[in-house]
């Protein structure tokens, strides 16, 4: 039954793989360059595009030095060439400056546009930050809506999101694209065309959640019963304990005899934390957690929150 | 070295009389006669000016006793002991320098050593017993029931080896505390977004600065009391409080003071800091959280007084360790720590957890 349900999953997975790959083998008008219908123009009136284009990184939220800024602009440029693939960054404020819809519509409109990607394809990846409430999208087209698969993008986001988490954006950059770049690779290379590879992986998700999952039970068993027990027996224990030393002499304060001179409650600032949930019931598959994937309209990729 | 003890005789019938807290009266046993402590104290002053008047009387027709020839050397030893002499059968009583109050143990008959309560020692008041010997037992059968893990050997084949109604010495102090604090005041507000908990909080500086009057607060001046059992029978009703007399104290034991109000003070000062402190505390409402940062405390210390407080003192041994109980004589309060059965406390351990175990052992596999 179990292997049935992985088989049938896998075919689903196959079958998702095949629906948009086979929907790209159309060729383009040109033959040479991705481009975009009068239609398709038109409907992008409402994007508004970045005022900082240098081609491969924008930086609107101002989250680079001009050394990371530099560094990350020759670091996308040379990955862009040497593997035909293009790679591309963006930060800004509020994502809903720039489009209608969520982080990922605005994200897919902008990277059309904006005419990013590379050949007939335009092949490429694109992550938008937008900080105003830390939004990200992942979006690949071209080649990259084969590669970056529900299980794919995991691998890629989980480059970069630990960095994004602790504010460290320049690293976070760096590592999403070299690992993209590194996972188009592999997947060029038939790293993920074995079914055996997702049957893998799944069965040993699977049983490591399942491992999991006991494991929690059998604690739960054990320890939730021991500290309730604990507990009733320490309360009850402390009915046989009733000398103690006294510490206030609150029965013998004169009746009405508190007098207060001064009673004054001062703001002084405010601060505020964050603390980073994790649900892995959003997403599916991939180990992106806080993320959900996206697939249809000539692209694929994630967004969610860092 | 005071010699003689005050025996409270029944003017019918000279029988002993003994204070009985129930009806606050002085009672005869012997023909059942009672009399309030105004009336006593009236027939006594009476009884004490006709002797002394025919005291005075033997002496100046040389009728008295020589005691010329007496040893009056008692050594070191004589610095913790004084002897009287029982007026009721003639034995000789040998008490520490603190008792003031006792009974005779040849004759059983109450008596009271006006030496140790004259002059600078005399307490200003006394509340008297309200609860008899045979109530502090019934209430020490009560504190033993409601203890899930008390051992059964312990309330079956356990007897009070000791119980003695005691006039306890207490300092009373008086005074006014004085304040200035300031607290770190937190409010709090937790709000979702998408994978994130975010809390933002508004961060006070709180002053408070006042004063508080405090009266009476008791600290018993006793080193044979344990404090901690002392300070756990309180509250007393300083309504019923009354200025002293020796004639509530035939029948129980009373000590003097052998801690000096100098030396208690440090107990008082401590506890009306707190107090203080928690009640300007209390002026402080609506954070999520208030932290003490600074606190400068004034006490402004007050008069002192004296007091003997009614308490009942028992105790008992069991697996050689010595359990002490105290019961307050006038609120009936009863404290004392009683012994764990490590055998109950094991078996009501596995019957809260095993059924629990199962249940959710149940729950998390089988369903």
């Amino acid at each position: 039954m179990k292997k049935l349900l992985i088989i049938f999953l896998a075919l689903l997975m196959l079958v998702s793989f095949a629906v948009p790959a086979l929907a790209d083998e159309e060729p383009t008008e040109d033959g040479e360059t991705f481009a975009l219908t009068e239609d398709e123009l038109e409907s992008f009136d409402d994007v508004t595009e970045p005022t900082k284009a240098d081609g491969f990184v924008w930086d609107e939220a101002g989250l680079l030095s001009d050394s990371e800024y530099e560094e990350l602009s020759e670091l996308c440029e040379r990955l862009t060439e040497e593997h035909d693939f293009g790679v591309y960054i963006m930060t800004v404020n509020d994502f809903s400056d720039y489009g209608e819809g969520d982080v990922y519509d605005v994200s897919t409109q902008l990277f059309l546009k904006k005419g990013m990607g590379v050949g007939s394809d335009a092949d490429g990846i694109f992550l938008p930050l937008s900080m105003d409430e830390r939004d990200f999208a992942f979006c690949a087209h071209g080649y990259g809506e084969k590669a970056i698969t529900a299980y794919t993008r995991g691998i890629v986001e989980q480059a970069f999101l630990d960095n994004f988490r602790k504010n460290d954006w320049y690293g976070g950059f760096v590592d999403y694209a070299e690992t993209s770049i590194e996972v188009i690779e592999d997947f060029r290379a038939g790293k993920y065309d074995d079914k055996d590879y997702y049957e893998d992986y799944y069965e040993t998700h699977e049983y490591k959640q399942k491992e999991k999952f006991t494991l929690g039970k059998v604690l739960a068993t054990i320890l939730a019963p021991l500290g309730i027990a604990g507990v009733t027996c320490g309360v009850k224990s402390s009915k046989h304990k009733s000398v103690k030393q006294a510490v206030s002499a609150e029965n013998y304060v004169i009746p009405m005899s508190l007098n207060i001179y001064r009673s004054q409650d001062i703001y002084t600032h405010t601060t505020e934390s964050r603390r980073y949930i994790s649900d892995d019931s959003r997403g599916g598959g991939g180990g992106g957690g806080g993320s959900s994937f996206h697939s249809g309209g000539g692209f694929s990729g994630s967004s969610g929150k860092f | 070295m005071p010699a003689q003890v005050t025996n409270y005789k029944c003017p019918a019938c000279t029988g002993p009389l003994h204070f009985v807290g129930s009806s606050g009266r002085l009672e005869c046993d012997y023909c059942g006669s009672n009399y309030s402590v105004a009336e006593i104290e009236a027939h006594m002053r009476e009884e004490e000016a006709k002797a002394a008047e025919a005291y005075a009387n033997a002496q100046a027709n040389g009728d008295g006793w020589d005691t010329s020839q007496l040893e009056n050397e008692w050594g070191e030893e004589a610095a913790n002991l004084r002897a009287y002499n029982c007026p009721s059968c003639g034995a000789e009583l040998i008490c520490d320098v603190t008792t003031a109050a006792t009974s005779c143990p040849y004759c059983n008959n109450p008596t009271v050593v006006p030496g140790q309560l004259s002059g600078v020692l005399k307490p200003d008041y006394v509340i008297p017993f309200r609860y008899s010997k045979e109530q502090a037992l019934d209430a020490l059968k009560k504190h033993y029931k409601g203890k899930p893990f008390l051992p059964k050997a312990f309330t079956d084949k356990n007897h009070i080896e000791e119980i003695k109604g005691v006039y306890v010495p207490f300092w009373l102090f008086d005074g006014v505390a004085e304040a200035d604090i300031e607290f770190d005041g937190r409010i709090s507000h937790t709000r979702r977004s998408g994978n994130y908990e975010i809390t933002t909080t508004e961060h006070y500086q709180i002053v408070r600065s006042g004063s508080i009057g405090f009266s009476h607060v008791p600290v018993d001046a006793s080193t044979k009391m344990p404090d901690n059992h002392m300070d756990s029978i309180e509250p007393y009703d300083y309504n019923e409080m009354c200025p002293f007399s020796t004639a509530y104290l035939p029948g129980f034991l009373a000590d003097k003071f052998d801690v000096s109000a100098a030396d208690c003070a440090p107990r008082a000062d401590i506890r009306c800091k707190n107090t203080v402190i928690e009640a300007l505390r209390k002026t402080v409402s609506g954070y999520t959280s208030v932290v003490l940062q600074h606190e400068d405390v004034q006490l402004h210390r007050g008069n002192v007084k004296y007091a003997l407080m009614p308490v009942w003192m028992l105790n008992t041994k069991w697996k050689d360790k010595t359990f002490l109980f105290a019961m307050n004589g006038q609120s009936g309060k009863i404290v004392g720590d009683l012994p764990i059965s490590k055998g109950k406390w094991w078996a009501t351990f596995a019957a809260i957890a095993a059924p629990i175990a199962a249940v959710l052992a149940a729950i998390l596999f089988l369903m």
